[in-house]
């Protein structure tokens, strides 16, 4: 009995500990612990982050070469069928002339941009969160665009901290980002993260038109992510007659899970 | 003793380091195995009821540092967690068999995922939190109930190679 009045006495402490605490992060006077714990972790966890990257990238590299003796495969048969539509062509010339741009995205709209180092992903059942090593003191700011590979976003900053900021990685069920399509229509709507796997493009009037292969790319709607960043491109649309929207599942254009570096773009 | 309690802080914050970084790198399977858990049943059987609540402060504390769930809900989970684990240690599954230890981690992923699936549930209703439980959560749950079943059996059978700390003592 005594033994469990002691717990329940240390529970007590552990309890008012617990609420000081919280209490202390959400007056912020907590945060330089914070600060200098994920510092100080920081520089461990950066080594085995890569060292993971390694590990995952070996598997990858695998994986990457039996699916491109299948994708040669099927290149193939498709190089067949586009040299019977040279309309194709046409339509290829103009993707390509957009990822080049993308490739200059930065370079060429000059924008101010900070370059930070992914210091760890976040195991979680219910998030895909990566943190960076730049935070509010590098000028970064909630809701700024994140992106990887010249000009492709990947996240928004969802807090930010003193020396590191939590990114909302694009495939996070709860990321939001305003786009357009570049067909057409130029059909505006909403890409959507999907359980962490992939992405998907919601409130696409039925009216618009579609196609596999469309590039998607920010609308600039949101204030603080410019336009015409390259997000993904279009999978497949799903469409049922009695509803109103449409939606499309997209395809990333890089891979979310071996990022190690990024950019912010501060508006 | 404090030698030990320095060496099972250190040992708590490699797990921590494991699980968040190294795990977080890699598909479900890997993603998805609760490392700090398997270590508090584990050490909830090696050490006193004031240093089990001290370690489950600190891996709460460090997990809400890099989380972006809303600050506090890692803290309160393997707080609790910790607690009712404790109360089951000191009253039921008191003899660090190798049955008890496994029923303890039944018990410590069992209160885990309610207290988890209770708390951001009720963070989600209130508005305080944008992040709800997704229907794959089940999937999760059981995966980490499997894992860490099977890695406490692995850790059991290691420990009682190197050490004594599982193996009963009477006295003469």
């Amino acid at each position: 009995m005594s033994v469990m009045n002691r717990i329940i006495k240390l529970s007590f402490i552990a309890i008012i500990t617990i609420l000081v605490l919280i209490a202390l992060h959400y007056i912020s006077w907590f945060k330089p612990a914070e600060s200098l714990l994920v510092r100080s972790l920081g520089v461990v966890q950066g080594k085995i982050y890569n060292i993971t990257i390694g590990i995952s990238s070996l598997k990858q590299s695998w994986l990457t070469k039996r699916d491109l003796l299948a994708e040669n495969k099927k290149l193939i048969a498709e190089l067949k069928e586009s040299k019977l539509n040279q309309s194709q062509i046409s339509i290829l010339e103009q993707e390509n002339e957009l990822l080049k741009k993308e490739l200059n995205f930065i370079d060429e709209h000059q924008l101010n941009f900070v370059s930070a180092r992914i210091i760890t992903g976040v195991s979680d059942p219910l998030s895909q969160s990566v943190i960076i090593n730049r935070g509010t003191r590098d000028g970064i700011g909630e809701g700024m665009a994140v992106v990887a590979d010249d000009g492709i976003l990947v996240g928004k900053i969802y807090e930010v901290s003193d020396g590191y900021s939590k990114v909302l990685l694009l495939t996070d069920n709860q990321s939001k980002v305003a786009v357009t399509i570049l067909n057409y229509d130029q059909t505006v709507g909403l890409v959507e993260g999907q359980f962490g796997l992939s992405l998907a493009m919601t409130n696409i009037p039925q009216d618009e038109e579609i196609n596999e292969g469309d590039l998607i790319v920010t609308s600039g709607l949101e204030g603080k992510i410019p336009k015409n960043l390259l997000i993904a491109q279009v999978e497949s649309v799903s469409q049922t007659e009695s509803d109103i929207f449409k939606t499309a599942v997209l395809t990333p254009i890089i891979p979310f899970d071996n990022l190690s570096y990024v950019v912010v773009i501060i508006p | 003793m404090w030698f030990r309690t320095i060496l099972y802080i250190l040992a708590l914050i490699a797990l921590l380091i494991i699980q968040i970084t190294f795990l977080a790198g890699f598909d479900f399977w890997l993603f998805n195995i609760n490392l700090l858990i398997i270590g508090l049943v584990i050490l909830i059987n090696v050490t006193e009821p004031k240093n089990i609540l001290i370690y489950s402060v600190i891996c709460g504390l460090v997990m809400d540092v890099y989380s972006i769930l809303p600050f506090g809900i890692y803290l309160l989970i393997f707080f609790l967690t910790a607690i009712i684990l404790e109360v089951f240690f000191m009253n039921l599954f008191t003899n660090r068999s190798f049955y008890s230890l496994l029923i303890l981690g039944l018990i410590s992923i069992v209160t885990y995922h309610l207290i988890f699936v209770l708390a951001s549930g009720f963070l989600y209703l209130i508005n305080a939190s944008d992040f709800s439980i997704r229907f794959d959560y089940f999937g999760i749950f059981v995966w980490q109930l499997m894992s860490t079943l099977i890695l406490l059996f692995i850790f059991y059978y290691l420990i009682n190679k190197v050490s004594r700390l599982f193996k009963p003592t009477f006295l003469r």
